[in-house]
Parts: structure tokens; sequence; C-alpha cells
């Protein structure tokens, strides 16, 4: 966690037009996710659950078009048959329907659902080069009765595009979806197709139902499709929406079984004299148009519902492996805990730090670990931080003032001065307890460890920004801490409070002035020098948190920026041995997936959150979304209870969805497209409130407590 | 220096991205177009109407949503023809049957949306309120 100061380059602004491209593309996928979601939603069948009122005036022939606003009807002459077939094209039986229809050289009519025709078109063009009818059975199986009318208008252009666009022909013939026979038709369904024929199409209705759908046996279907007396009759029957079995049986029954009573079979256009004319060059592209556009929907689709699963396997593994990690860290047998009492020399690096600079040197030179030496680097303040220093005149504490260089050049000048062996490195924002330093420096015991962690904690939780933090801090930073632990591959000892050897250090050569995020760059160069790090999770150190969303963004903005430098700059350790090794194949992995690649897919996982809102039961995403979110609260509590924390922030927990969470992932897109970019990244600096120094007293008070 | 890792010195990465950029854009704004086509409604269509002289075999009735059946047009029309009782606006104040208006049903133009069997369902009016 770097935390500093450094108004030395000029840059470029930051790159902004990518949120531009961001933005339609978020747009484009939720368009492409919901024309996908909606042009999945079609069902089939025919006929409605339940009991259905009939109009006062029934329809009289199955044949209904618009004449200047009035319902006109026709029936089928005596001894003709003109079989139909809804809910197609499908990829399974509409081609053996085909077959049979062919063997008997018999034509139909064919009511296609048009998201179907979409995903089939080479079905729907054997079905016209056959010689049979296509005509429309909407886009996605709706209820014309129960729609709104510009859904209705919808459903049929939609389809009119899709078999102009794969047929090269209009469809003037269209089927309602759970039409019944003209004798049935309720008052809803009157109002409908006058509203759907009055675009110029002619709905065809059935004689005789054969409910082939519900699949009850060859038999009942080819008795269910033999007109009484002779009469001629339009049959409905399925290719589509199911197991259509029985339906191609029945079929292969039932035409010569007619064709034996004297029936002629004809397609509804040519009973009524209404061939299909062809589309224009516009109608085929529109349709083609919206093919790709369904193509491109269906594709998202399957991509986001692969990348979402990938994104929660590891998001709940990351959470399971972390507790098991800190229970495994937390029961460990620690070392002796006052083993080591050497000589410490703090080093605090201070850019116009007035507001905290105070607090911080007197909570440093009050702990228990004797022979503490207090080294203020000023780094030329401008709001006189080194004076305030001064002028507390404490035995122990030194100032030295640099002009303006950066914190990492302030920090190697305090490294010079200090006479110390072991040197902490503080934050000037920064308030310890009175045993932080002390605890800091336990695991110097162990010869091997050249550097050690402590734990950073937000001071200022007052606020929900504040709160949000805190927990992040806790959940993310001290599980991950502790994971890092137990792998032995900690990346990053925050600047607020971390403790070196001077022999590390200086292998290290010293601290790196290259990258952003010089906390993480020194330790990852730590590692690659051999050095072991260790994690003193009852240092703690009390921080100041960006109280403001432009502050925090800022500051995620250089970690970001500042830790993909790292990286980058510490690739190599991937195929080293021994610690670098560790980090390289560790920790760097696990910074990847998680702070960057995880960061940069989620604002797609919540495009389909909002997807998941308008088309996926309510129960399945509540129950979804609760069982993450309990999830997550347990281990958070998990992590809260570790750390000796109240769980009362939890209940913020939920609302971090909204706003925090977009904002740590927008921020990391910035820090993404800043760095493949290639622009050159502003130091921002956090203005300081006072907030950490606000807590001495306290801290004071309650020393033991922690 | 520092900060100069990722740095784009010579500006030439930034050039390619910005092409890059703008291709994406232009893909994703194609993308959407596809959406846009694909949702506009074609025309009416411009249907024939069920004809009046061709395909429709004898027989075949012809029926309205309206009060109650009418009789069937005069035979003339071999295709059987169609009826129209509207619903809602009386008839009455119509003039009485236009002989030529079976006949001008095949002249009917290229497009519409059956508007042009409207003169069909005249001669029926007369014939409704007989019955």
């Amino acid at each position: 966690m770097p935390a500093g100061h450094r108004p030395r380059h000029v840059a470029r602004r930051d790159p902004r037009a990518h949120w531009v491209l961001f933005a339609l593309g978020l747009l484009v996928l939720l368009a492409g996710l919901a024309f996908d979601g909606y042009a999945r939603g079609g069902g089939g069948g025919s006929g409605r659950p339940g009991l259905a009122t009939s109009a006062a005036t029934p329809l009289s022939g199955p044949f209904v078009r618009a004449d200047a606003g009035d319902l006109v009807t026709r029936t089928l002459p005596a001894r003709t048959i003109a079989l139909t077939f809804d809910d197609g094209p499908d990829p399974l039986w509409t081609p053996q329907v085909l077959d049979v229809l062919r063997r008997h050289k018999v034509p139909a009519t064919f009511f296609a659902v048009g998201s179907r025709v979409d995903a089939e078109p080479a079905l729907a063009r054997r079905i016209v080069a056959e010689g049979h009818d296509l005509g429309s059975h909407t886009f996605t199986h709706a209820d014309l009765s129960a729609a709104a009318p510009w859904r209705r208008h919808l459903e049929l252009a939609l389809t009119r595009n899709a078999i102009a666009g794969a047929t090269g022909r209009q469809a003037p013939l269209f089927r309602p979806p759970f039409s019944s026979r003209p004798g049935d038709v309720t008052p809803a369904d009157v109002a409908a197709l006058r509203d759907a024929t009055g675009q110029g199409q002619i709905a065809v209705l059935a004689d005789l139902d054969t409910n082939d759908w519900r699949r009850p046996g060859v038999d009942a279907i080819v008795r269910a499709a033999t007109p009484a007396r002779g009469a001629g009759a339009v049959l409905l029957m399925h290719d589509g929406g199911g197991d259509r079995s029985e339906t191609v049986a029945a079929l292969d029954r039932l035409i010569p079984l007619l064709q034996d009573q004297g029936y002629r079979f004809t397609t509804v256009s040519a009973a009524l004299g209404v061939p299909a004319p062809a589309a224009s060059g516009v109608d085929r592209l529109r349709g083609t148009a919206l093919r790709w556009f369904q193509a491109l929907g269906a594709g998202l689709t399957t991509v986001m519902s692969a990348l979402l699963a990938v994104a929660l396997v590891l998001g709940v593994g990351r959470l399971v492996f972390q507790a098991g990690c800190a229970w495994w860290h937390a029961r460990r047998r620690r070392p002796p805990s006052r083993g080591v009492w050497a000589p410490v020399s703090v080093i605090v690096p201070a850019f116009n730090e007035a507001a905290n600079i105070r607090a911080t040197v007197m909570s440093l030179i009050g702990g228990d670990h004797p022979a503490v030496e207090v080294i203020v680097v000023d780094d030329g303040s401008t709001d006189g931080t080194a004076d305030i220093v001064e002028r507390l005149g404490l035995p122990g504490v030194r100032v030295v003032r640099q002009r303006n260089a950066g914190k990492p050049a302030a920090l190697n000048t305090g490294i010079r001065y200090a006479r110390a062996d072991l040197l902490v490195l503080v934050d000037g924002d920064t308030v310890f307890q009175p045993d932080t330093i002390h605890r800091l420096v336990q695991p110097f015991a162990d010869p091997r460890v050249g550097a050690v962690s402590g734990n950073a904690k937000v001071a200022n939780r007052r606020r929900l920004l504040g709160r949000w933090q805190h927990l992040e801090y806790v959940i993310g930073f001290n599980l991950d801490r502790r994971m890092y632990a137990v792998l032995r591959c900690m990346p990053t000892i925050p600047g607020a409070v971390g403790a070196f050897r001077r022999a590390a250090l200086r292998d290290a050569g010293g601290v790196p002035g290259d990258t952003l995020a010089e906390d993480t760059d020194l330790t990852m160069a730590l590692h690659r020098t051999g050095w072991e790090i260790a994690y003193a999770e009852r240092a703690i150190a009390w921080t100041e948190a960006p109280a403001t969303l432009r502050q925090l963004w800022r500051q995620r903005y250089r970690w970001g920026y500042g830790t993909m430098q790292a990286m980058w700059k510490h690739r190599a350790a991937l195929r080293e041995r021994g610690p670098g090794g560790r980090l390289g194949r560790r920790a760097l992995p696990y910074l990847v997936i998680f702070q960057v690649l995880l960061p940069l897919t989620a604002p797609a996982v919540d495009v389909f959150a909002v997807y998941g809102l308008l088309f996926l039961p309510a129960y399945q995403l509540a129950a979804g979304w609760l069982l993450l979110l309990l999830l997550q609260a347990v281990t958070a509590g998990f992590a809260l209870r570790l750390d000796g924390e109240s769980l009362r922030p939890l209940w913020s927990l939920p609302f971090q969805q909204v706003l925090y969470r977009q904002v740590m992932y927008l921020v990391v897109v910035q820090a993404a497209v800043t760095a493949v970019l290639g622009s050159r990244l502003r130091w921002h600096r956090m203005a300081r409130t006072g907030a950490a120094a606000a807590l001495v007293p306290n801290i004071y008070q309650d020393r033991g407590h922690v | 220096m520092s900060a100069d890792i990722f740095v784009d010195r010579t500006g030439r990465r930034r050039r390619v991205l910005r092409w890059l950029a703008v291709a994406a854009a232009a893909a994703l704004v194609g993308a959407l177009g596809l959406l846009v086509a694909g949702l506009v409604a074609g025309a009416p269509l411009p249907l024939s109407g069920w004809s009046d002289h061709d395909a429709v075999p004898p027989g075949s009735e012809s029926a309205v949503i309206g009060p109650a059946p009418t009789p069937a047009a005069p035979p003339a029309s071999p295709g059987g023809p169609s009826t129209a009782v509207p619903p809602a606006t009386t008839p009455g104040a119509r003039p009485a049957a236009n002989p030529s208006a079976t006949a001008s049903s095949s002249v009917r133009p290229g497009r519409g949306n059956g508007r042009e069997n409207r003169p069909t369902a005249k001669p029926s009016h007369p014939q409704h309120k007989a019955g």
C-alpha cells in the first residue's frame, strides 16, 4: 500500500476515450444478452391451460384476414386437407417430417417460430425449396392475445424479417400461438387477430387440433386428424418444441389413409391463392442483420455463462482457500513473543503531513520497544511538517530535510541516516500502537526473515466509505496476507507498516523508484534476493483511508497501476528458484487473476446480473445472490473475528455490491488502459484530515484490548 | 527514470491502439446497427389478397364476423367469394350494391392490406340487411 507524494512528473492527461468504447461494449453485451434471452423465451404447443370464454361471435373459418378493419374468414372446400406444422424448424424433427412429406409427395404448411428460423435458416430454405409454405408463428411463440400491441407488431415484424432473410420470401400467412379452432376464439383473440392482420398477413387457425404435442400415441393422433364426413380441414400438428416421433409416425399412416378416402392435400397459400411474394432486397438485408445479431447474442450468452462459471469457481475457491490458510495461520505456534530486543530505526517519509505527523511521531516513541530512534524525512513539504516535529523537541527523534524528490528517495535518505540494523518504514499518516514496533520485529528471530509486514487498519471507519474500506482491509488484506504467509510468497509489505533488515534492503538495492507501488516493488525485489517475508498480524498500524470517492479512486488507480508495473518488472521471477520462484509462481498468478483479470471481467458480470433481473426467474437470481453474499459474510465474519474486530460493520456488506464494487473494478480498467496505452501516470496525493491522529488517545486507553 | 515501466516513449503504441480502438468502436456500432436493422418492421405486405379468380377450390365457404353469417356472393366469382359485415359500423348509410364491384376486385392494385377487396364486400350489405 504505497501512500505517497511525488509531484514531479508533468503527465499526459489520464486516458478517457476508452470509456466510450467501454460503454459501447457493455451496451452491445447487454443488448445481445437481452435479445438472446428474449429469443429463447418461447415455448410451444397449442391451446391454453384452463377454460377460456368463447367470443360472442366466433369465427366460422380457419383463414382470417382483415378487410377494411373487419375480419373475413374462409374455409377449405370438402375433401381437402391442409397439413400445418407449428413450432419448428427443429434440427431433429423437421427433416423427418419433410422426408415423410416428400415420400408421399404431399405439400404442407409450416408455421415457424422466427427465432428458430434464425437458428436454422437452412431448414427454412429446405421447407420452401420442397414446395411447402413457410408461415409465421411469431418470433418467440408469444401469446398475441395477451401481448401489448407493440409486442404483437414486434413479434410479427421480426418473424417476417427472419423468414425474408432466410428464404428470400415474404410470409403472408401466420398462425397465432396457442390459437384454437375458429369456433373457440375468445374476445381477446379476436382483438389480437384484428390488430395482427392489419399488416396484411392472413391468420390461419385450425379445424382439427391433433394435440400431437401432448404425445397421446400414434393412433390417437391419426384419429384426431381424420375429418368427419369428408369435410375439408386444416390439420394442426407440430414439427418442433419437443419429441415429435409420434407426429412423424402418425403422418406416415395418416397421409395414405386420407388419400384413400379421396382427400387432396394442399398448402394454405394454394388454397387461398395467396402465393408468398418475393422479399425485397431491403427486407432480406433486415432479416440477415437480425440473424447475425441473434447469433451474436447467442455467442455472447455462451461466453458469459462460461465466464461466470469460471469466475464463480475461482471466487468461491479463493474464499475457501483463504479461509483455510487463515485458520491454519492463526493456529500455528508462534515464535517466543518477546525475543527480539535489538535497536530499531523508524523512518517516516513525510510530504505535507502536518495534519498527522505529530500523532505519528508521538505514537512511535511512546511504545514498548526500547532503543527506538525516529527519523522524519521531510520531502520538501510546504506546510511546515518538519517544523512541527522539531518543535516537539523529543529525544531520539531526528528531522532530515531534503528537496522534494519523491517517497522512495526520502526512504533511501532515511535509511542512510538510520543507525540500527532493523528498520521500520512508516507512512506519515499512520499511527502505531504502543506494542506495534515490538511485535513487528519479533519475526526477525528467524535469521532467514528479511522483512515483516504489519497489519494496517482503517482508522476513519465511521462513514460508509470508511467502513467499506475497513471491511476490505480486514477481509482482503488480512486474509490475503495470512494466505501469503502460509504460502511464503507475500507480494506487498504495506508502506504504512513494515520492518526490514538493513542487509535485506542493501541486497534489494534500497527502495526502488521506478514504479508507483514502491512497497510492492521492494517486497518483490526482496523475495528475489532470497529473503523470507513474514507477517506479524498483531503489529497493528492505524491508517487514514480516503474519505471521498475521488480520493479513493486516485489511491486505487495508483495502487493498481503500480502493482501492474511491479509485476511486469519482476516477471522473470516466474522462472526463478527459491523465494523468487515462489513469488513468481504463486503470488504473481494470483495477483494477475484476482487483481487484474477478474476485475476486468467484473463489468460484464454486472451486465449479466442486469440480464438476469430481466430474464431469469427471480427466485433463482435471489438464491444465487444470497448464497454468494452469505459465503462472503461468513468469510468476512471469520476474518473480523481473527482480527478481534466487531462483527457489526458486516451489515454494510450487501451495499458494497453497488457503488464500491463498481469503483473497485472500474479503477482497474482505468489502470490497465493506462498501462496498455503507455501514458505516464500522475502521482496523486491524498488530502490528509488528521483522522488517524485523532485516534491516538483512544489507542493508549485501549492498549492491551486489541 | 521512475514510472517509465509501461510508458510508450515513441507514441507508436498509442497510434496503433487508437486505430484498434476506432475499429473496435466501429464493430460495436455495427453490431448495434444489426439489431436496429433487424428490429425495423417491413412495409405492410403487398398481399394479392385471397383471389377471386384462382386456386380456391369451389365449395369453400365464406363467413364473417358479425351478427349473422351471410350467404355467398354471386357465384360469378369462381374463387368462392368472401363477404364481410363490419360489426361496428352499420352499413345502413352505405350506397346500395355496386354491380361492378365484384368484377373490380379482380383488377385490384398490387399492394395494400386487403382494402382492394372492399368492393366485394359491399354487395353483401344489402343482402345482409335483407337477411
